[in-house]
């Protein structure tokens, strides 16, 4: 395996072609930072924030950031392409390469996604969305086959691919390992050209994840333009073979090669001679710091535990070695980025202390990974005026956890040292949700995520104040794994053999994944998708939709928010929607924004659900035009944030309803395809569809008001 | 092969061609189909693929994990 890994490092290239002036093709692995790439050595960058962590933040500005320095390292390196950034869907919370995807949510993986694609494809570099499609799970990834009904495929995960292609115009898609519905994804013509390209006008090329090119004429004739990391199909053998027996044809070997070439020329890739340059680590490494610390999520703190007092006497932290010796990189696999440097915990924080004048003591125990020295931590854990303990987990690509906890034993860890001490907090560093059977215990939570290079400081100007936690939970943190769309059903995950010699997962939750499954089962996670609480406090007021022709023209929502606690920090609007759709989930996040503020600052907040976006946000898979359509009915806008809800209430059940509008019957004549919004709508209010003449009675009935 | 009009490796043809990629007045794809239209059947097929040397991964990963289905698969051995 280590001459696997070797080789994987330093062979990512196609050869030049010096004749015809055409460059080495280099091509390194992302998407948490410049990954394994075309050099020998591999070639060290900015260890960022794994991208779960990114989704986290609510804010494309700040992935923006996160995929200029990506961009700008790539490019310095002089690599070609960026094999990022990912948008498959956090369908379970123990899929191995979660860390690598936003969330469980197909509007936020978009949003996030395309800010990313933007910033890197800005600096010259080809951005590769991947993995396409529905690779979910790690499990068998080489060999199973997804069934999934098409609305669910349509609604959730390809949209963000959608979004991607439409929005950031991006350069390259990476087909994934998995078969879907039977066709392993590298050769299905449905998924890599009849929506990608015919549909969406996907106008880039196709590369086969590592290895899962399966053939040669089958795969070029689907659409899969270039293989990589080999010739293992696509070679002079089997391609002549396949031109001589007509079962492909040079006009698609063109095609495929045209395609790759046409973004080449794009970005002035051929123009550009090969001169690596010098990352400029401690400013890349300060950028990183400042987009770790926001995306940060305080789950709890009671009794505002956090921040710390900076001048309380002794600290003491306590983890396990991979959270508390050294920087936690963050997940395994393809992606491992070789850091320029990196911060590790007790430096970290002796740097934050020393920059605010604080004489504290920190001092580090290490817990055993079989825990054998626990009563030395309890010790040094009643010793301390401040206990941090941390923990977490570092996920990797090629394996799904065995279950949703953390390895090592560490909630016995937990569970077993808190208490101990009344001002101890949790310090999580996590790539997936975990389970927290500990929670009740513990005052105040923080989720650090995988930080990468600067954890250290990171984690310090969190845990005292220099820098005010504002992330949101981007997949929901179970409760308990029996509260999981897969309890109970191997058919769901991992997947059951039905005969063919390899499994088969079936998505039978349809519609039902992360929230959606939550609240749709009437199930309480621990932490919501979009919880996180604040070391401030915001109000929300004055909020209105503005709808003045229903989902013919773009929907406005307005608030004004204002910073009412004594510290500045930023809160994130969410906007929801409820689709009045039989099967589908209560609600949908349409629209988002992120607003920093000062103490007692107010900003206004304007958040647009356009009916034309890509992510369709009033829109359903319809079977018989095969089309997104709005359909007819009374669609209900939820505004508000999460800061407010307990680990206890469900966010979403606590945001302000904007619902119960009446039109007037008169306005159902000549309603075919419009939304319709009484004139005198005065909040709170919906908005009514009538989608055709032959819905009318049936909207009718919808109009009457309720209860 | 021939059929195709495909030039190889010594065709005449081929020194004609090579600069048309390189007018950077045209637009990206009508360099690329220039530049494409240039290469010889093996420079086109060199081009499809990465430059690795060709490995089973599939059973490398299949040995080292010790299980059917091989690397991606050392979870979950036990549905439910």
């Amino acid at each position: 395996m280590d001459q696997l890994a070797a080789q994987i490092r330093v062979e990512r290239h196609v050869k030049a072609i010096d004749e015809l002036g055409i460059p080495r093709f280099r091509i390194t692995n992302g998407p948490v930072g410049v990954g394994m790439g075309d050099g020998t050595p591999s070639p060290p960058a900015t260890s960022l924030p794994m991208t779960i962590g990114l989704a986290a933040g609510f804010d494309p500005d700040l992935a923006y950031t996160y995929g200029d320095i990506i961009g700008s390292e790539t490019a310095t390196l002089g690599q070609h392409v960026l094999e990022g950034p990912g948008v498959c869907l956090h369908r379970t919370t123990i899929a191995g390469r979660n860390f690598e995807y936003f969330s469980e949510g197909p509007y936020l993986s978009g949003v996030m996604g395309i800010a990313v694609t933007n910033a890197i494809q800005a600096h010259g570099v080809i951005a590769m969305g991947k993995h396409y499609v529905v690779n979910d799970q790690e499990y068998e990834r080489f060999r199973a086959s997804v069934e999934v009904d098409e609305h669910v495929l349509r609604e959730l995960y390809l949209l963000p691919f959608e979004m991607l292609v439409k929005d950031a115009e991006i350069a390259a898609i990476m087909s994934s390992y998995n078969r879907i519905r039977g066709v392993y994804a590298t050769e299905c013509r449905y998924t890599l050209t009849d929506i990608l390209r015919t549909e969406w006008g996907f106008d880039g090329y196709v590369q086969s994840d590592f290895w899962s090119c399966r053939s040669a004429a089958p795969s070029l004739n689907a659409g899969m333009d270039h293989e990589m990391p080999d010739a293992k199909w696509l070679n002079e053998t089997n391609v002549k073979a396949a031109l001589s027996d007509t079962s492909v044809e040079i006009e698609t070997i063109d095609r495929a090669l045209v395609r790759r070439s046409t973004q080449m020329f794009r970005f002035g890739q051929f123009e550009r001679p090969y001169d690596p340059g010098e990352i400029d680590a401690e400013a890349h490494g300060a950028i990183s710091r400042t987009i770790g610390s926001p995306i940060a999520v305080l789950l709890k703190n009671d009794g505002g535990l956090l921040p710390l007092d900076s001048d309380v006497g002794s600290i003491v932290i306590i983890g396990q070695s991979t959270f508390v010796d050294e920087a936690c990189l963050g997940g395994g696999g393809s992606s491992k980025v070789i850091p320029l440097y990196t911060v590790a915990q007790l430096e970290g924080m002796q740097d934050v202390l020393r920059n605010v004048g604080s004489s504290m003591t920190v001092t580090k125990l290490t817990v055993t990974d079989d825990l054998s020295n626990l009563d030395e931590a309890k010790a040094a854990a009643k010793g301390a005026d401040v206990v941090v303990l941390m923990a977490g987990l570092v996920a990797t690509e090629g394996a799904d956890q065995s279950d949703a906890n953390m390895l090592n034993d560490q909630n016995r860890m937990l569970g077993e040292l808190l208490g101990i001490n009344p001002t101890t907090v949790v310090v999580m560093k996590a790539s997936n949700p975990v389970l927290m059977p500990w929670i009740d215990k513990a005052p105040a939570v923080l989720e650090a995520w995988n930080q990468g290079t600067e954890d250290g400081h990171v984690v310090a100007d969190l845990l005292f104040g220099v820098v005010n936690p504002s992330g949101k939970v981007p997949t929901c943190y179970p409760r308990s794994e029996d509260d999981t769309l897969y309890a109970g059903k191997p058919e769901r995950y991992p997947g059951i053999d039905e005969g063919d010699g390899y499994p088969v997962i079936r998505y039978s939750e349809g519609l039902g994944i992360g929230y959606r499954w939550f609240q749709s089962q009437g199930i309480e996670p621990l932490f919501g998708f979009g919880f996180g609480l604040s070391y401030t406090t915001f109000e929300i007021a004055d909020v209105s939709v503005n709808a003045p022709d229903g989902a013919n023209t773009p929907v406005r929502v307005t608030a004004s928010v204002t910073n009412t606690g004594p510290v500045a920090g930023a809160e994130v609007v969410q906007v929801y929607l409820g689709v009045p759709v039989e099967g589908q989930p209560p609600k949908r996040l349409v629209g988002f924004q992120k607003v920093y503020m000062e103490p007692g600052e107010s900003k206004p907040v304007t958040i647009t659900i356009d009916p034309a976006a890509t992510n369709h946000p009033f829109g359903v898979w319809d079977y018989c035009t095969r089309r997104f359509v709005i359909k007819p009915g009374e669609y209900t806008v939820y505004v508000g944030f999460g800061r407010q809800h307990s680990a206890q209430c469900h966010p979403h059940r606590c945001m302000r309803l904007l619902t119960l509008f009446t039109a007037g019957t008169s306005q159902l004549s000549d309603t075919r395809g419009k939304f319709f919004v009484a004139e005198d709508a005065s909040y709170p209010f919906s908005f009514v569809s009538l989608g055709s003449a032959s819905n009318q009675i049936w909207a009718k009935r919808l109009l009457r008001p309720r209860e | 092969l021939s059929e195709y009009s495909i030039p190889t490796e010594g065709d005449p043809i081929l020194s004609e061609t090579t600069s048309g990629g390189q007018d950077t007045s045209l637009p990206p794809r009508e360099r690329a189909e220039k530049v494409v239209e240039a290469m010889t059947l093996e420079q086109k097929i060199a081009q499809l693929h990465g430059a690795m040397e060709t490995i089973d991964i599939y059973a490398i990963t299949r040995e080292a994990a010790g299980v059917r289905g091989g690397y991606g698969s050392a979870c979950r051995p036990d549905p439910g």
